[in-house]
């Protein structure tokens, strides 16, 4: 799995505003395309009509949904922060799985994996940063391993996680931006 | 029949003595002066008479209790037309009811003679009343009738922008490669080498990071955090396509100039 094209996505809420994200970088972050969604606030009728499974609908479906048919170059894996774990799973013949820092001592030498669950891997993938933590769904353990391949190959270009920080970072402005509209 | 008499005047009195005594006792209160008519029906009886005068409770029938005051009194029925108060908070904006004035001529449609079960004639009369009616209080006589528009609810949906613009306000960070992992000759020679392309001698910079893969092209901004050796690097949305290389960041010991150099060849 060549990573010549990552995908980072990220959702997050505030004040009962749901905004989401994905940027399509190239191997060495840098962005190819950025789209967001304008911030969802669902209505009174909308809150009582959807129930339990609103923030499950606007967070799949409205935003993940959405975001991951409007990118126009297509990566095979795109990374999800931690926050969420429903997010991760195979969508639109997509993967997204999820990725983050752990402090973890064991693994000591770059390229040490270690693998907790079937659906989970920790790979040492820079000696000075924590190990690499990444999940993904039960029905995608078949990509685990090309998923740690391919954050061995970027190690070096970029921090596989500061894209997503990135991601974050442009959200909060984001929601700041239209919190008076 | 003579204790009959008798009696019937003894009460009439008691009645009179009654009367004026709650005349006199009300003062100036107002008093309602009945005028009972006591129809008492004297059914007689052969009853014996056996020397003595026996009184026998009087039968009354109806009593009929007028009172004058109230026979001139008119009843006067006054028509209040209450209109709905709406006291509904704003509805959704998703749900559109629409109101709409309907003519009478249309409650014709709808009600026709036969379904009120009445006449046809009739029901012409009621309209022609009520048409006077609305004449005479000057009133426009309608019907209101609701009529549900569409009951347009809409999904949750968002829009999706190009937030190109915004990310370029995100810096991209980096952090330095440690160079302490190179072996000692190593490092003194790839230093040399770097520092050679600034013309300046090793002794004369301070070196602040070394950073793999940094674009050459597209950078509008930058900034390093000497404490951390993290930089930061402001990117153009325009620049798609760019090389990268390795960037040294030193700082003149003398003048304090920061001095950038990039080597196309890749550390790591």
């Amino acid at each position: 799995m060549a990573a010549n094209t990552l995908g980072f996505f990220s959702c997050m809420s505030s004040n009962g505003r749901y905004v989401g994200a994905i940027m399509i970088t190239d191997a060495e972050g840098i962005p190819q395309e950025f789209k967001y969604t304008e911030p969802v606030k669902p209505t009174r009728l909308q809150t009582i009509l959807y129930g339990g499974s609103l923030e499950k609908y606007i967070k799949h479906e409205v935003i993940r949904g959405k975001l991951i048919k409007s990118v126009s170059k297509k990566p095979e894996i795109i990374f999800a922060n931690n926050s969420d774990p429903t997010m991760m799973g195979k969508y639109d013949g997509l993967s997204i799985v999820l990725i983050h820092r752990a402090r973890i001592k064991d693994l000591e030498e770059v390229g040490q994996v270690k693998q907790p669950k079937e659906n989970e891997l920790i790979i040492k993938d820079h000696e000075s940063r924590d190990p690499l933590r990444i999940i993904c769904a039960p029905d995608d353990v078949a990509n685990l391993q090309k998923i740690s391949e391919m954050a061995m190959e970027i190690k070096y270009k970029l921090d596989i996680i500061e894209p997503l920080e990135r991601v974050d970072t442009a959200l909060d402005a984001i929601l700041k931006e239209t919190s008076n509209k | 029949m003579g204790g009959f008499s008798k009696s019937k005047k003894v009460i009439q009195r008691a009645w009179e003595k009654f009367k004026d005594s709650f005349r006199w006792n009300t003062g100036n209160l107002r008093v309602y002066e009945f005028h009972p008519v006591i129809d008492s029906a004297i059914k007689e009886k052969n009853y014996e008479i056996q020397g003595e005068t026996v009184d026998y409770p009087l039968e009354f029938s109806d009593v009929e209790i007028r009172d004058d005051n109230l026979q001139d009194t008119e009843v006067k029925e006054e028509i209040i037309e209450l209109e709905p108060v709406i006291t509904a908070e704003t509805p959704p904006e998703q749900i559109e009811a629409e109101v709409k004035e309907e003519s009478l001529d249309n409650i014709d449609a709808l009600i026709t003679a036969q379904e009120m079960g009445i006449m046809e004639t009739e029901a012409r009369g009621l309209n022609a009343s009520f048409n006077n009616a609305a004449s005479i209080k000057g009133l426009k006589v309608s019907a209101l009738a609701a009529v549900i528009k569409q009951l347009s609810f809409r999904q949750v949906d968002s829009a999706i922008r190009n937030g190109e613009e915004i990310l370029a306000q995100v810096p991209i960070r980096r952090n330095s490669l440690s160079i302490f992992k190179m072996s000692a000759p190593a490092r003194m020679a790839y230093w040399k080498e770097i520092v050679e392309q600034t013309g300046k001698k090793p002794a004369e910079l301070d070196l602040l990071g070394i950073f793999s893969h940094v674009p050459t092209r597209g950078i509008t901004k930058a900034s390093i955090d000497q404490t951390t050796g993290s930089l930061k690097l402001w990117y153009s949305p325009d620049q798609k396509k760019n090389k990268a290389a390795t960037l040294l960041i030193a700082r003149d010991r003398n003048s304090k100039e920061i001095i950038r150099v990039f080597d196309r060849r890749t550390l790591s």
